[in-house]
């Protein structure tokens, strides 16, 4: 019965769509009566208002819908979605600073000599404001009416031109910062959230375990990934475009002539030109480059750009002469100078030590109220020429407005989607596709491509993305990244505004392009870049690394990287560390020989015993790399044979499982009829018959499971048991291996420090006699030496004499001269050990270091406080690859 | 859909009939919403029985008769009171009701705005006071103390302000909402310049970034609405005449928006424990406590959007039924001639 409420639910929403009402509330306004509807006949004809939903009632629905539309700004998690309203405000005050019509000139002057070089500026531009503005409609609008006229009168082709400036004007799409980004991110990442749960409940099914190990978990995504993701697909695509445009105008010479420029080429055309591209580019590295520099955050990187098209605006578009760029100067000399001080000092506000960085503080502090001035000025100006800052903000809140309103709409249609069990029939309608991963994939860009005819991005991104992503993401066969699916939805969505009949990108151009140019001219115009469009898909499609390495290496290289222990890079990392020993064993072989060598005479015993025993573990290391080795192989040549039979099982399972939960809805209707007078002796029979084919047709699949299965399928969880265990063997062992080691080098490197403290241990005598007037002060004095002390390797035989000490002071009857006594202990403990250790800086320490610099980039390698720069990038790249895991499961 | 010219004298009977039913139809609504939320805060603040409570519940004992009946004629008086003053006042066009309508809209949207402004600022510095420890150094250890506590800066702090905005928002008309837009870009841009500068982060700049974004886009909304910001799929839509339109826009109201706004009043409001009803109650805040303390301001955000939402539908009821009974003429400005 639910069923026929999703169909009603489904029906309502399209014709209250397609009536023109705002999508914002037909939306909602449809699942709310959808809900009523079927709380109504589930209270007249069944006598209850929540039986005709998949669980639960109208009014649980109803609140999860009203808590969703809360959920939208009540949680931290959501912050992304603020960078929205910053975005826009800056894409506004940029349109209304001109920086377009300025840039399509200055361009247009640099390109038009070559053959199709307007086209190839058009192009250029469209990017350059993709990265600034980012408004689809602005953009096109400014090149339909500056660049359109040019080309015509130039000869252009009408269809190349128009489809040129439509297709540019899209970019704004999938070039960071996009909005469309930042809502597939908030949509994508608990979708992800979702896709793990369902990946590790498969894992238990599948192998009993409970935890399930994280590299097998699903990659997340935040908004800033989704940013560094697109940059690269972004490019590729203006690559294709400028090819598609030189490749017609030597093609097809007189469809894209080359434009003379009349004027010369002098200081006075440079100076030009830098005006018209330094501002921007200078934004676009400043927004872009601290979110990919992985310094600011996504909102804070909106925040700076805000900031910026003020500036920018605060001189553009001031009418007097007088102090035009005075504002923005203030302003950009004060970031010089504060960034100045910033890489002189660490002005922490709460930690201000040095009389430097006091200093340094006050002086940031005038530098910030000297930018204050600049940014309030521009501002004032803005406010005051032609109302400009009043119409940003109105442009502003209804942009903004509308594109949140209809996230809080399509909260109420998610919740009475699910409502009517609507999730699980895509789930299984999706899942029971033969072909895996890639065909629910192409299925589901499919219907959003086609979508796109009718929609625009935000709908399509808030009502089709949290349905399908998460199964996308669960799919252990291909095991793609969220960042990769979001930016191959949003390049798909991308062609939403260019496809006719409802293309917006068509929409603008039309509305300013001279009625020389016929409407079938643009729909023409864009059939190739739409073309173009689905090649950049299909080579970002088959290119994952094209995505996923920006982000990774971002993360991978930024301050707050994961040191080389993490659990999550073990993959990639043994895969690196593996290769040195394939070719460098020998090497580091000889270099472990060589400090066997080593004289240790100078250790005390028990180190001197536990380096030994590291060397000698360090050199069984092949053995342990063998065993993985082998288990990797096994598993390879296993798994020829065992994943046909895999994919067999695991499809007729999940037939099983469907079957199973439709018997469990027959049965249900069977349980309810012995209450429930409404459901007629009919009605049951048919649900006992459709029980008994049911159970035939799950025995049927079962029996279609091949006898050797369950036989294979142990055996190959076995295989995977035991490479799991050969890894945390090497693992184990190489750390074993390297700790003495490294607590050595690290030991008789301090010795200076530990040589410092003699002095105070001896200062202690006096402050300990001083504890018989104040033994409080005494104490804590010597507590703070403990804490100083605890800090540098070797101390802990002294510090913990001096603890004893400072215990006999404690109580009424404070033991000064037992206390004397242990501190004259640990100076002699301290004297001694600094003597050894100085004669084993001598004898040990250098061949120690030599040894160190063969083995710390592999048997030493997990035990590095940090990624290296190099590793960190061959990594990066090696985690870019989508890797299948579905034997795992 | 602009409109050109007022009909001067439009009586025909026919014209008559749509006037108040139109009319008491778009006042009716609006009324008992204000209704419903006295009610409501009667009931979950001041313990009034309730209608629902008193009359369709078992336990009919609780709380006093007289009360009840009050509270039940409340709801029952709106539609004759309504429908008396339409019959009173039947020159009024629906094109006037509906601008006023929009005023009160505009009105409710310009107090909310004051009252996140001046609130967000005002708490803005109590919390840095509490998280730098000032509180008790500046105003003494009681109200120091107190000013620690959500439901005494809510009661004391808060509520004032409001009452406050009641009163700019009425005096000054120009200033509303659209302003939070710059001052997101400011209270972020502040964070920025913290961190950077002065690697001085708190919860509380976070919270007030938070605090009037939320505002921008919940209380923009009705005035986009105004607007036509709204985006419309235009597949059909556009290609039509207004009256196709007029009819689409009532119809989508009394269907589509309208249920969308009562869900959020019944479903968030209602009772003690309700969703919207009991963070208000509680004063709620954030986990960190050294935010600011506004969450179950936040809350109240939902109210005034489907309040806000609600007059606007009503104004725009009665904007479009104007227009189909030829109160008023309008130029269309649909794509057609766009599309050549």
């Amino acid at each position: 019965m639910e069923l026929l409420f999703l169909i009603v639910l489904i029906v309502l929403m399209v014709s209250a769509l397609l009536s023109g009402f705002p999508v914002a509330f037909a939306l909602p306004g449809s699942a709310i009566l959808a809900i009523a509807l079927a709380a109504l006949c589930g209270w007249l004809f069944a006598g209850d208002s929540g039986a005709f939903f998949a669980d639960g009632g109208p009014t649980q629905w109803l609140t999860a819908g009203v808590t969703n539309f809360r959920s939208l700004y009540w949680e931290v998690e959501r912050d992304t979605l603020i960078a929205i309203p910053l975005f826009i405000f800056m894409g506004i005050m940029l349109q209304r600073s001109r920086i377009a019509e300025d840039l399509l000139v200055a361009m247009a002057q640099l390109f038009g000599p070559v053959r199709g070089g307007l086209g190839i500026s058009v192009v250029i531009v469209g990017a350059l404001l993709a990265a600034t503005t980012g408004i689809v409609g602005a953009t096109v609008v400014a090149m339909g009416m500056i660049s359109l006229p040019a080309m015509l009168r130039n000869g252009y082709d009408k269809s190349l031109a128009t489809g040129t400036i439509s297709a540019s004007g899209t970019l704004g799409q999938i070039i960071p910062p996009s909005i469309v980004l930042i809502i597939l991110a908030d949509q994508l990442s608990s979708a992800a959230d979702q896709a793990s749960t369902l990946r590790a409940a498969q894992y238990r099914a599948a192998t009993g375990e409970f935890s399930m190990p994280t590299q097998l978990d699903v990659i997340s995504a935040s908004a800033g990934d989704m940013f560094m993701g697109a940059i690269i697909p972004g490019m590729v695509l203006v690559g294709l475009y400028i090819l598609y445009i030189l490749i017609t105008a030597y093609v097809r010479p007189k469809s894209a002539p080359p434009v003379p420029y009349d004027g010369a080429y002098n200081v006075q055309f440079l100076l030009s030109m830098l005006k018209a591209l330094v501002p921007p580019l200078a934004l676009i590295i400043i927004v872009l480059g601290s979110i990919l520099a992985g310094v600011a955050t996504v909102n804070q990187a909106g925040a700076i750009g805000a900031i910026g098209a003020i500036l920018m605006g605060g001189y553009r578009i001031h009418k007097g002469d007088r102090h035009v760029y005075l504002p923005a100067m203030l302003a950009l000399g004060s970031l010089l100078a504060i960034g100045i001080l910033l890489s002189i000092w660490d002005i922490n506000v709460k930690n201000l030590t040095t009389s430097g960085q006091a200093v340094a503080f006050v002086l940031a502090v005038i530098f910030c109220l000297v930018l204050a001035v600049g940014v309030f000025w521009s501002t004032w100006r803005v406010y005051k020429t032609d109302n400009t800052l009043n119409e940003v903000m109105i442009e502003t809140i209804k942009t903004t407005s509308m594109v949140f309103i209809i996230l809080i709409g399509a909260a109420m249609l998610t919740a009475a989607f699910r409502a009517f069990g609507g999730e699980e029939l895509v789930r299984h309608a999706l899942t029971s596709l033969p072909g895996g991963f890639w065909t629910q994939f192409i299925v589901v860009m499919l219907v959003i491509f086609l979508l796109g005819f009718f929609l625009d991005f935000i709908e399509i991104a808030v009502v089709v993305v949290p349905l399908v992503a998460p199964i996308l993401l669960a799919a252990p066969d291909a095991n793609v990244s969220a960042v990769w699916l979001g930016v191959m939805i949003g390049l798909n969505m991308q062609t939403s505004f260019l496809t006719p009949p409802f293309g917006f990108a068509l929409f603008y151009l039309r509305g300013v392009a001279s009625k020389a140019v016929k409407t079938l001219d643009i729909y023409k115009g864009v059939v190739p870049f739409i073309g173009l469009q689905l090649l950049a898909l299909a080579i970002v499609g088959l290119l994952p690394p094209l995505v996923n390495y920006l982000p990774n290496r971002t993360y991978l290289t930024s301050e707050n990287a994961p040191p080389p222990m993490n659990p999550k890079l073990q993959q990639c990392l043994e895969r690196e560390v593996f290769d040195i020993y394939a070719t460098d064993w020998p090497s580091i072989r000889s270099a472990l020989d060589a400090a066997n060598q080593i004289d240790l005479s100078a250790l005390p015993d028990d180190m001197h015993e536990s380096i030994q025993q590291a060397l000698i573990l360090a050199g069984q290391t092949d053995e342990k790399i063998a065993a993985v080795n082998n288990a990797q192989n096994i598993i390879d040549d296993a798994s020829e044979t065992y994943r046909p039979l895999h994919d067999q099982v695991r499809t007729l399972q999940r037939d099983i499982l469907r079957l199973n939960t439709e018997i469990g809805s027959a049965q249900k209707i069977i349980d309810n009829s012995r209450f429930d007078n409404s459901i007629s002796a009919v009605q049951v029979q048919a649900a006992r018959r459709s029980v008994t084919q049911l159970q035939a047709d799950i025995e049927q699949q079962k029996s279609a499971i091949p006898a050797a299965w369950q036989e294979e399928n142990v055996h190959f969880q076995q295989l995977l048991k035991d490479l799991k265990l050969a890894k945390l063997n090497y693992r184990n062992h190489v750390d074993n291996a390297y700790q003495p080691i490294q607590e050595m080098i690290q030991l008789l490197t301090d010795v200076d420090r530990l040589a410092t403290t003699e002095n105070e241990v001896k200062a202690l005598a006096d402050i300990i006699r001083s504890a018989s007037s104040n033994a409080e002060t005494a104490m804590a004095q010597i507590s703070e030496l403990e804490d100083r002390m605890a800090d540098i390797a070797g101390s802990e035989n002294t510090v913990s004499l001096i603890a004893k000490a400072r215990r006999a002071l404690r109580g009424n009857s404070a033991d000064i001269s037992a206390a004397l006594d242990l501190q004259q202990q640990s100076l002699t403990q301290l004297q001694q050990d600094v003597a050894w250790m100085r004669q084993a800086q001598k004898s040990v320490l250098p061949a120690l270091l030599e040894l160190d610099q063969h083995i710390a980039s592999n048997i030493g390698l997990r035990l590095q406080p940090a990624l290296e720069h190099d590793l960190a990038l061959s990594i990066a790249a090696c985690q870019s690859v989508h890797r299948d895991v579905s034997l795992s499961f | 859909m602009d409109i050109v010219s007022v009909l001067a004298q439009p009586i025909s009977s026919r014209y008559k009939h749509a006037n108040w039913l139109v009319r008491t139809l778009a006042h009716s609504v609006v009324v008992f919403a204000f209704v419903y939320l006295v009610n409501n805060y009667l009931n979950v603040w001041r313990d009034w029985p309730g209608v629902v409570g008193y009359f369709f519940s078992d336990n009919t004992a609780s709380g006093s008769t007289v009360l009840a009946w009050l509270q039940l004629a409340s709801y029952v008086l709106i539609v004759p009171l309504v429908l008396a003053r339409m019959f009173t006042t039947p020159e009024r066009r629906m094109i006037e009701d509906s601008d006023r309508l929009s005023a009160h809209s505009a009105y409710i949207i310009r107090v909310a705005f004051w009252s996140i402004v001046l609130i967000g600022l005002m708490d803005g510095l109590i919390s840095w006071m509490r998280v730098e420890d000032l509180l008790t150094t500046v105003f003494g250890d009681n109200i120091g103390t107190n000013l620690g506590k959500s439901s005494f800066r809510g009661t004391w702090v808060h509520y004032p302000v409001i009452i406050v905005s009641l009163f700019v928002g009425y005096r000054y008309k120009t200033i509303s909402v659209s302003w939070l837009a710059l001052l997101v870009v400011f209270a972020e841009a502040w964070i920025v310049t913290a961190r950077f500068v002065f690697s001085y982060e708190q919860t509380l700049m976070g919270d007030l970034v938070r605090f009037w974004y939320a505002g921008l886009f919940l209380f923009a909304s009705a005035y986009t609405l105004k607007e036509d910001g709204h985006v419309r799929v235009d597949v059909i839509y556009s290609g039509r005449g207004v009256r196709y339109k007029c009819w689409v826009n009532i119809i989508g109201t009394i269907l589509l928006a309208y249920p969308l706004v009562w869900i959020i009043l019944t479903m968030g409001l209602w009772e003690k424990n309700s969703l919207l009803n009991s963070p208000l109650l509680s004063f709620e805040i954030s986990q960190s406590s050294y935010g600011l303390f506004i969450k179950y301001l936040m809350a109240a955000y939902l109210v005034v959007f489907a309040v806000s939402m609600l007059v606007q539908f009503s104004s725009m009821l009665l904007k479009h039924a104007a227009i189909l009974t030829d109160e008023v003429t309008v130029k269309d400005d649909h794509h057609d001639e766009a599309l050549g």
